[in-house]
């Protein structure tokens, strides 16, 4: 019986806070890599669930846990992944500038979690800073300049 | 009327679904034209000692008359690369585990030296994974290097009902990457795998495989020279190792997989690991021999351990197997 109730407890964490830290690691790292140490970070999750579901930001540190997971893919050469644009706002009867995939593979990773999170998901500034450990003001930092960035080389059309 | 440009925040926005659905794919939820992959770790009792008990070794001499089908030989030359390098050489117990998190994080109740050992026999542990076609133009099935025995993967994630130990041993996550990744899959794709809600399973996802297949192996682990790892990994093909002074050979004793028509098979001698392609219509024995031609670097040294894959005439991995020696 206690079993079931611990399996259903991690089961509802993966749900909730395990999806949103696959969409804060792949932002940040590339969906490859993002969802690798996601589940990397799942895994220990599983080993100390009993420490984890006891903490006050549980997701925040399985982010650091998934990070170190990440960097070290990253060091050893992962590429950052993203999917091409969708083809309809190709098609929408302008020439968009740029390759978004591209743009976002040149970003610095915490300027493009900052743009991901923010501009695709919707969470604030606050929300981001609280699962990665980042003051609000240094994110909102990253986000402008990440936005400045993707501007400049969307505008450039440029490629990796 | 003039459309609307779309500015940089509305494409941001459109962008969710095709990163959604870029995540979803490479989550671990099999689909409806999935196939199975298995493994079923069965960890054995910790023991120590120079030499594990060996079984089936009964007969095997006998057998070894049909053997000798080395058509082609390569050597690796082990480079010092990180830990999910494509050569067994990061199984030397010198590498550091380098876990930061999980040591750092050892849970209390755990000993000072952070190590979490669970040699339960009975523990077992499955996975599932996805296995649809690999990209075209891939050609890597059967290469690269599963290794038994080493250090921790970089990644040793150890679980409750998972085994093995922090941070020395293989994990159920890191014995699936590598059992499945490697003879499986080749070294061009890629692999990621994560204990389930329920106990005793782990999750596979390969990503994108190349064996459209169901594979199933039984993971032995063991602690041997202090480390606990695997020892023995073994899919539906029996086989056994001897050791006959200077000669070793691998035994298939049922012969091979009727599907295979070829065996490729690697072994360790000394720091390099060479490469032997065996053709399966000569016989079911392979004398694992450095090859006429080339040179042995150490020739004092025994041959520490062998992994085979049985391969089908498309290319596709059909078994897999291996062990310390």
């Amino acid at each position: 019986m206690e079993q079931d109730v611990t399996g259903r407890a991690f089961d509802a964490f993966v749900r909730s806070d395990g999806q949103r830290l696959r969409r804060v690691m792949s932002s940040q790292y590339g969906v490859d890599v993002g969802c690798e140490s996601t589940d990397a970070a799942l895994a220990w999750a599983w080993e100390h669930w009993d420490r984890l579901r006891a903490m006050n930001n549980p997701a925040g540190y399985l982010y650091r846990v998934a990070q170190t997971h990440a960097r070290r893919a990253v060091g050893r050469g992962r590429p950052v992944t993203f999917p091409p644009e969708p083809v309809s706002s190709a098609e929408s009867g302008w020439s968009i500038d740029g390759d978004l995939a591209d743009a976002l593979r040149l970003l610095p990773d915490h300027q493009r979690l900052a743009v991901l999170m923010v501009h695709v998901y919707g969470w604030t500034p606050i929300e981001v800073g609280r699962i990665t450990g980042t003051p609000a003001v240094t994110v909102r930092s990253h986000l402008r300049r990440g936005l400045r960035h993707l501007r400049n080389s969307l505008s450039k059309g440029i490629t990796p | 009327m003039s459309p609307t440009i779309p500015t940089l925040e509305d494409r941001l926005a459109r962008y969710r679904p095709t990163l959604d659905e870029a995540i979803a794919d490479r989550t671990a939820n099999a689909g409806p034209d999935s196939h199975l992959i298995e493994l079923d770790l069965r960890p054995l009792e910790a023991h120590r000692g120079p030499k594990r008990s060996r079984t089936l070794v009964v007969g095997s001499a006998a057998v070894l008359v049909g053997g000798l089908a080395v058509i082609v030989a390569i050597r690796d030359d082990p480079p010092a690369g990180p830990a999910n390098a494509s050569t067994p050489t990061d199984s030397s117990p010198t590498e550091s585990t380098s876990v930061p998190t999980d040591t750092a994080l050892a849970p209390q109740g755990t000993p000072p030296d952070g190590v979490v050992v669970d040699t339960a026999p009975a523990t077992t542990i499955e996975g599932s994974g996805l296995t649809p076609p690999c990209p075209a133009g891939t050609d890597t099935i059967g290469t690269g290097t599963l290794y038994l025995g080493g250090p921790a993967s970089e990644q040793n994630l150890a679980a409750p009902g998972f085994v093995f130990s922090l941070p020395t041993g293989l994990t159920a996550v890191d014995v699936a990457m590598r059992a499945i990744a490697l003879p499986v899959i080749g070294q061009e794709c890629s692999i990621s795998a994560a204990p389930s809600p329920d106990a005793g399973f782990v999750i596979v996802t390969v990503d994108p495989p190349a064996t459209p297949t169901s594979l199933r192996f039984t993971v032995a682990v063991a602690e041997r020279d202090g480390t606990t790892g695997v020892t023995s990994i073994t899919g539906s093909t029996r086989f056994e190792t001897n050791r006959t002074g200077d000669q070793t050979t691998l035994t298939f004793i049922d012969g091979v997989p009727a599907k295979a028509t070829r065996i490729q098979v690697r072994f360790k001698k000394g720091d390099d690991v060479w490469e032997l392609t065996a053709d399966t219509t000569l016989g079911t024995a392979i004398t694992l021999a450095v090859p006429s031609g080339e040179t042995d670097r150490f020739p004092d040294q025994p041959i520490d351990w062998v992994l085979f894959t049985a391969i089908d005439g498309n290319e596709h991995v059909v078994d897999a197997g291996g062990e310390m020696i």
